[in-house]
């Protein structure tokens, strides 16, 4: 079963990203819409100025002689609407009672109602253009307020049009920079403020594997501090407790060691009595036994104690392989030949290395070994085999004793299980230690069955060392 | 077997109770055994006494063994020491003889198997150039060329003489088929398979009362090793 994925989080770098630039992106957009309505405001103001400033400069000399009207339009009045995007400029000038004096006809006349010096703009559409209009009611200077004329000017959009964009791409472009400015003050901001955390946590990335070294919570950041020092409490308690642990097994293996070599000291005493007669020496023969399967067992509990503690990879160095299996063998030949079992090598590479640590490829073999032995009964063998694949260094070894079957294949390598609990020489740690060191050098070990169809078959893969 | 004169050894146990067993069994064996309890009255005793050789625990209350045994080869003093141990790392067996330790065996042992080493580091102080190779309860003198088992002249041919003492130059380490019969082609000429496993059959029975064996390993070689009975 896989471990359940983590809750996605994210980084504090992509959240402060996130949540400062979506307000600074919304503030530009909003900036963006009032400059667009602002910039058509400015543009038509601009145009109604223009076209107030006409209308006046065109009434100004109108005048009433002799029931008639007299006018002359200053060229002056349509020079203010000279630009580059030649937009038509339309002019009309009528008395009080409609009468067209000046200009042209088609200009459409105001609906409204005016006041004497009062102007108004408005939208219309001339000979198939859009035009504004200003109307613009003045009295005629000669008769007061009795007489009024009213004055129209119209010019086409397109010069307001382009002003307009003018100034909106002035605006855009100041938003735009304005944006880019913040946005990369605060880049740098979150940048400089999460510098400490991230190196924080590059220096423990870059720590030894398991290492129990405190962190210095003096030259942190406030808002780390309760971290490290909380850290660094964990690591002491963790220190004690591996240090305790460690001295509970070697004084417990010290303690046991002596009081078996106090019991070997007295079976070796009797043993030498000359009047120890044949039942005494079978005794002896078993109480000897006891303890060597008593030493054994706190020999197998003292590795896995060290295994526990290993950290993959460490004390790893490139072993031979075939010298350690060598020096196995030679350990354990007396013992399988007290029980006359034939022991040795079949196929063997004698240049396959493996890396990993010498002492626990030692007990890996040896306790495969020693399982083999202690598992036949009468005579038999134990082979072992060393080969080389282009992936892996692979060791095997088959006996030729009772064998396990296929469904104990993974229940065996758990601690204290026993297949046959009757068996008491049996402290049942063997091939949990096979395991547990396998996992911890990184080969994988599996069981079959031996040769001829009986027996057990183990084979050990170790990853090849990697090249120096 | 019995030394004509008996070998004075210092036995530095904190545990009493393995003291007195192992000092009962050395007697027995001829040795003449001091006891000391603690680092501080060895270190005492080895102030007014000489001893042949010392057999040191390491663990001791006091004085710890490595102080004294640092003391001891600070002050020139080479009597013979084997370190007896509850701890059997490689890396601590390693450590005391860098220290100036003559031996190691780790708790439980054998006596079989102290006696033969205590005698061998005893010979070897003797005659320091002359070593005297032991294993189980049988040894080869060197310098007299004899086998001996438990003390009694081993009567062997010259071609078991050569593969015995190839044997018992590499004991616990296996020696192969060709090793073998190479050191016996210069002896003279070509020794066959079959020739070499006929003088091993003989070795074989010659070492029965021994306690040492020549085991056969296969794809390996021959080893001769003490085989507890």
């Amino acid at each position: 079963m896989s471990p359940p994925e983590p809750p996605r989080i994210g980084s504090l770098k992509r959240r402060l990203a996130l949540w400062v630039l979506l307000p600074a992106a919304l503030i530009a957009l909003v900036d963006f819409m009032f400059a667009r309505s602002d910039t058509d405001g400015v543009a038509t103001l601009v145009q109604q100025q223009l076209l107030m400033g006409a209308a006046k400069i065109i009434s100004e000399p109108l005048a009433q002689i002799d029931g008639g009207y007299e006018i002359s339009i200053p060229p002056a009045a349509f020079e203010l609407f000279a630009n580059k995007t030649q937009d038509r400029v339309f002019y009309s000038v009528r008395s009080k009672s409609g009468i067209l004096i000046a200009g042209d006809a088609d200009l459409p006349l105001y609906a409204g109602k005016l006041e004497i010096e009062q102007e108004q703009y408005f939208l219309a559409s001339m000979r198939g253009e859009p035009v504004r209009v200003i109307a613009y009611k003045h009295a005629l200077p000669s008769t007061g307020a009795a007489d009024y004329a009213i004055t129209e000017v119209a010019q086409t959009l397109h010069g307001h049009a382009a002003f307009r964009d003018d100034l909106m791409r002035t605006a855009v472009r100041e938003t735009l920079i304005l944006f880019v400015l913040l946005v990369s003050g605060l880049a740098c901001a979150v940048r400089w403020t999460l510098r400490p955390l991230i190196d924080f946590g590059a220096r423990l990335g870059e720590r030894r594997h398991g290492s129990l070294q405190k962190l210095d919570a003096n030259t942190a950041l406030a808002e780390l501090r309760p971290i490290i020092i909380a850290l660094n409490e964990y690591v002491a308690r963790l220190d004690q407790t591996l240090g305790s642990y460690e001295q509970f097994v070697a004084n417990t293996a010290h303690h046991l060691r002596t009081t078996f070599a106090i019991l070997t000291s007295q079976i070796n005493f009797g043993r030498r009595d000359p009047d120890a007669g044949a039942a005494c020496m079978e005794v002896f023969g078993a109480m000897q036994k006891a303890v060597a399967d008593g030493g054994r067992a706190i020999n197998q509990l003292l590795v896995l104690a060290t295994v526990e503690q290993t950290r993959p990879g460490a004390a790893a160095t490139a072993v031979n392989l075939a010298a350690a299996l060598t020096s196995v063998i030679e350990a354990l030949a007396p013992l399988a030949q007290q029980k006359a079992i034939e022991l040795g090598v079949d196929v063997i590479d004698s240049e396959a290395t493996v890396h990993c640590s010498a002492y626990l490829l030692r007990e890996l073999i040896g306790n495969l070994i020693d399982n083999a032995i202690q598992h036949i009964a009468g005579p038999g063998s134990v082979i072992a085999s060393i080969r080389r694949t282009p992936e892996a260094v692979l060791l095997e070894i088959v006996d030729t004793g009772p064998g396990i079957p296929a469904h104990l294949h993974e229940r065996v390598f758990e601690r204290f299980y026993r297949m046959d609990p009757s068996r008491a020489q049996s402290s049942g740690l063997g091939l949990s230690i096979v395991k547990e060191i396998c996992e911890a050098v990184g080969a994988q070990v599996a069981l079959g069955v031996g040769d001829h169809g009986g027996g057990l078959r183990v084979a050990v893969r170790f990853p090849l060392a990697p090249l120096v | 077997m019995r030394y004509a004169m008996a070998m004075k050894l210092l036995l530095v146990e904190d545990n009493r109770e393995l003291s007195g067993w192992l000092s009962r069994l050395l007697s027995q064996s001829g040795f003449a055994v001091e006891q000391a309890f603690s680092g501080t009255d060895a270190a005492h005793l080895l102030v007014t006494q000489t001893y042949d050789a010392i057999v040191l625990d390491l663990t001791l209350p006091g004085m710890n063994g490595d102080a004294l045994l640092r003391s001891l080869r600070h002050k020139n003093n080479q009597v013979p020491v084997l370190i007896i141990s509850a701890q059997n790392s490689l890396q601590n067996i390693i450590a005391h003889l860098d220290l100036g330790a003559d031996d190691y065996l780790a708790k439980p042992f054998d006596i079989q198997e102290l006696e033969a080493r205590l005698r061998s580091l005893l010979r070897r102080a003797i005659g320091r150039s002359n070593p005297v190779l032991v294993c189980g309860g049988l040894s080869y003198d060197s310098n007299t060329k004899q086998f001996s088992s438990q003390g009694e002249v081993l009567k062997l041919t010259p071609r078991e003489h050569a593969v015995l003492e190839t044997l018992i130059r590499h004991c616990g380490k296996t020696v192969s088929k060709q090793g073998l019969a190479d050191n016996l082609c210069t002896l003279d000429d070509m020794v066959s398979a079959k020739a070499l496993e006929i003088y091993i059959v003989r070795l074989r029975k010659k070492l029965e009362q021994s306690g040492a064996q020549i085991l056969t390993l296969r794809g390996l070689g021959y080893m001769l090793s003490y085989v507890a009975a």
